[in-house]
């Protein structure tokens, strides 16, 4: 489970429809990585370009989904997952700038919860996550 | 030694399974029996199969009392193939009650107890299925409309910006690997955890191949006109991250990391997301399930609503959603049109080949808000669609192309001269009739 796919969850059992926020992360046994290396490599200019490409792609997605982004859930999640580096809020001009951008796509993209809980503040359900996909299978009476 | 291998040559031509490795036998006529049912497409055939040939294995071992030892050149009998066939038509009468069960899985019960290990690792190997949902996943890329849409080549150009799709129902991520390909990231959500198995195997492996491609710093160019250097023709024809030497014939770009998510999720408890999340949604074969209640408590209305209550509400604005389905009936269309259009949703079914009772495929496209009218590929439309555009129209008159006057006296003629019984030509041959009822 990715840290893009955790922000955009949320606990839609009936007893927690006070909340939007995604249920929190209280354990991660087990986290996951992934290093692509997407900058050009010295290889031929074609495969500069495709690189570039690639990169160019990131960017865009990055900036396309940041404002539907629960900030503070993420700055919480990448916490719980050992990352510190992301600012406590994004300003204008932050959420411009490539570089950012660049980064915000590897940590939303490429950081994963392999095994792991997670917990509704609101009514205390958990949800575990085995083998990077998290369970939220819910019982009949827990939907509305 | 000899001997006793004729006697288990004899065996085999009675159709009985030797006792001497029987286990082995066992597994060798489902291997054989898969094989023979393939063609049918028939997959729980199989399972009936196995039961009778293990069933009559343990009644042989106990008759002959094993002990003879293992001989390969049992297993490579050619007689076999008549005992598996005595097999087959012996179980020939179950084929017809266990092909109804086929075409309507959702009739055996729920999605997840009908999709074991055993029938997702199947459903995922079957070349046919593959090729049919790529097909249809296809088809409802095409339906969606993506903004920025385009496809990943190797000179992409900087307009591309891929979209946050959800696919519900995604099974073994087949639809989802085609979402990847047209370089959209897509959240995957199924009811039954081993086909999610395999989904994430597929990915695992799809991301082992991009990372290792991308730590081979060896250039070697992507172009789209390049020669390939079939110098090192190894054993990796067919594995694109090997160093690009040997590029592929049909992926000769750099392997991308995969870029789908998956989540093990009932879609008839609704869409657990934020609201106004995804940029569009698909379903490829999956909403039918929702027409069928496998638990007590389970009501199709109450699920379908709650479906698509929560889809509605997770789609960004304007965003569509396509719906591919397999209607079991024309009551099961319009349960699940009206509760998405009662939850707001605009839009239509469209049919292609609606002539073709196999080849027909529904999908529901809705739009929140606008109407999507415009979706008929004449091609497939067979002049039908719900929803759509009328295509051109003949005024209602007109006689068809060949039925003119002179083509009904000509044929008549015809007719004469081959000395049948026809009609005397009057005035009122071929006469333009006044208007139906």
């Amino acid at each position: 489970m990715r840290l893009l796919t955790h922000n955009v969850m949320r606990n839609n059992a009936s007893a927690a429809s006070s909340t939007t926020s995604p249920p929190r992360i209280t354990a991660a046994t087990k986290i996951r990585v992934d290093e692509f290396a997407a900058s050009a490599s010295d290889g031929g200019d074609d495969d500069d370009d495709e690189a570039m490409a690639a990169s160019r792609r990131e960017v865009e997605f990055a900036r396309h989904v940041l404002p539907i982004l629960d900030w503070e859930a993420l700055v919480h999640a990448a916490g719980a997952l050992g990352l510190s580096s992301l600012p406590p809020s994004v300003s204008k001009e932050l959420a411009e700038d490539v570089g950012f951008l660049r980064a915000l796509y590897h940590v939303l993209m490429n950081v994963h919860l392999v095994d792991g809980m997670l917990t509704c503040e609101v009514t205390g359900r958990e949800f575990p996550v085995t083998g990077g996909i998290v369970n939220m299978m819910l019982e009949e009476h827990e939907c509305e | 030694m000899s001997d006793l291998t004729g006697i288990s040559r004899d065996s085999e031509l009675n159709g009985k399974a030797h006792s001497s490795g029987c286990q082995e036998q066992a597994s060798d006529f489902s291997s054989l029996s898969m094989k023979n049912f393939s063609r049918y497409g028939n997959i729980p055939i199989v399972e009936t199969l196995e039961s009778d040939i293990s069933l009559d294995a343990k009644m042989t071992a106990g008759r002959w009392g094993g002990g003879i030892s293992r001989n390969d050149e049992i297993n490579s009998n050619p007689r076999r193939s008549s005992s598996s066939s005595s097999s087959s038509s012996s179980s020939s009468s179950t084929t017809t009650t266990t092909t109804k069960r086929m075409s309507r899985p959702e009739l055996t019960g729920h999605a997840s107890l009908f999709y074991d290990a055993r029938e997702a690792k199947k459903y995922d190997s079957s070349s046919r299925m593959v090729g049919i949902q790529r097909e249809i996943t296809e088809r409802a890329i095409e339906l969606l409309k993506l903004d920025g849409r385009g496809t990943v080549d190797g000179h992409g150009r900087g307009s591309f910006r891929p979209s946050l799709v959800l696919d519900v129902g995604c099974g073994s991520g087949l639809s989802g690997q085609v979402l990847e390909e047209h370089g959209h990231v897509w959240l995957g959500c199924d009811v039954s955890r081993d086909m999610l198995n395999v989904a994430n195997e597929r990915m695992e492996h799809k991301r082992e191949e991009a990372a290792a491609a991308s730590h081979d710093n060896g250039g070697g160019s992507d172009d789209e006109d390049d020669e390939f250097d079939d110098d090192d023709d190894q054993d990796a024809d067919d594995d694109p991250s090997m160093p690009d030497e040997n590029n592929g014939t049909r992926r000769r770009r750099r392997p991308s990391p995969p870029t789908g998510d998956l989540l093990h999720h009932d879609m008839g408890t609704g869409l657990p997301f934020r609201p106004a999340t995804f940029d569009a949604c698909i379903s490829i074969s999956a909403l039918q399930w929702l027409c069928y209640s496998n638990t007590r408590d389970q009501f199709p209305k109450k699920r379908l609503m709650r479906f698509f209550s929560s889809l509605y509400v997770v789609l960004r604005r304007g965003a569509r959603a396509v719906l591919q389905f397999y209607p079991e009936t024309a009551e099961h269309a319009i349960l699940i049109s009206e509760c998405a259009a009662r939850v707001g949703f605009a839009g239509g079914i469209v049919v292609d080949y609606p002539n073709s009772t196999k080849a027909k495929k529904h999908y529901l496209t809705t739009k929140g808000g606008v109407c999507v009218a415009d979706d008929v590929d004449p091609r497939r439309a067979g002049g039908k669609s719900a929803g759509g555009k009328r295509g051109e129209k003949a005024p209602r008159k007109r006689k068809g192309v060949g039925k003119t006057k002179e083509w009904i006296l000509h044929k008549k003629e015809t007719q004469r001269k081959k000395g049948k019984d026809t009609r005397m030509d009057t005035k009122y041959t071929g006469r333009k009739r006044p208007t139906r009822f």
